[in-house]
């Protein structure tokens, strides 16, 4: 299996820990339009995978606080500052935070923004109560 | 037929971009294919389940293919994934992959079956003609943005 290309000239690589896939797919699709390259993962089991890969760089963690398993965002925030004290991680609690944590990344971008970071609360927020009112029919 | 229309991340229509969902709970696995995806310019959706290729299904965000692994957690393995699809999403075929030979009894649904460790150009490239073989919509045929 080929492995990855190391990224070229400056562009920064984002991990994006986030266990919410409406929140995660829109975050990384927001973070790409700016010109990051985004490596996704759902939980912080998935993320100390590819830290732990050494053909993978990555410049910035961005993750939620709360999500599912036996490590929370804190806790990996904590396993990263004890062996890759070098990497700029960023917590973030609720779709807000994380919104806002993504549109001060994007503000120094490769890219100008692709839209208005609003556009990305409300595409989350639509797209979980469309699904919360499906599973109560 | 629905005609199928690509939204970008803010739901704006994307007319041109071909979107692929790649569903593997093996991290490594799901990025190498996803960014063989992109590097050609493929909008990729991304799950690590079936219940969250689902959810993406289900949002309206369009996808023209979805690249999924047989094995994965409970409930919902890759063969009840691509039955649920066809089914529910007749139009978007799905390609299998699994690191044991393919011994699925119920194909439908199923375009291809990859097994692991797969080519990831041959697997993209496959999928790109499949994407190419769907019928293409006229302007006036799009999807309501979800």
């Amino acid at each position: 299996m080929n492995t990855p290309a190391p990224p070229t000239s400056t562009q920064e690589t984002i991990l994006v820990v986030e266990d919410e896939v409406y929140v995660r797919m829109t975050v990384a699709e927001y973070l790409r339009g700016c010109g990051y390259k985004v490596i996704e993962a759902a939980s912080a089991d998935e993320a100390i995978v590819v830290l732990q890969n050494t053909e993978i760089t990555i410049d910035i963690v961005f993750s939620d606080v709360d999500m599912p398993g036996a490590m929370s965002g804190f806790a990996l925030a904590q396993w990263i500052r004890e062996r890759r004290p070098d990497l700029h991680v960023i917590l973030a609690g609720t779709v807000d935070r994380a919104v806002s944590a993504a549109d001060d990344l994007c503000e120094n971008g490769p890219l100008p923004k692709p839209y208005h970071p609003q556009v990305v609360v409300d595409r989350i927020r639509r797209l979980v109560a469309a699904r919360a009112a499906k599973r109560q029919r | 037929m629905a005609c199928p229309t690509s939204y970008d991340g803010a739901g704006q229509v994307n007319a041109d971009a071909r979107s692929v969902l790649v569903v593997d709970d093996e991290i490594l696995l799901r990025y190498l294919i996803a960014e063989q995806f992109r590097e050609r310019g493929y909008t990729v959706l991304e799950a690590v389940d079936a219940q969250e290729a689902l959810s993406i299904l289900e949002s309206g965000t369009v996808v023209q293919a979805v690249f999924t692994d047989v094995l994965m957690p409970w409930p919902i393995d890759g063969v009840a994934l691509a039955r649920i699809i066809a089914t529910k999403w007749p139009s978007v075929p799905v390609v299998l992959t699994s690191g044991t030979p393919d011994r699925v009894d119920d194909r439908r649904g199923v375009a291809a079956f990859f097994l692991k460790p797969y080519d990831l150009q041959k697997v993209v490239e496959h999928i790109g003609a499949l994407i190419d073989a769907r019928p293409s919509c006229p302007p006036d045929q799009a999807d309501s943005v979800a």
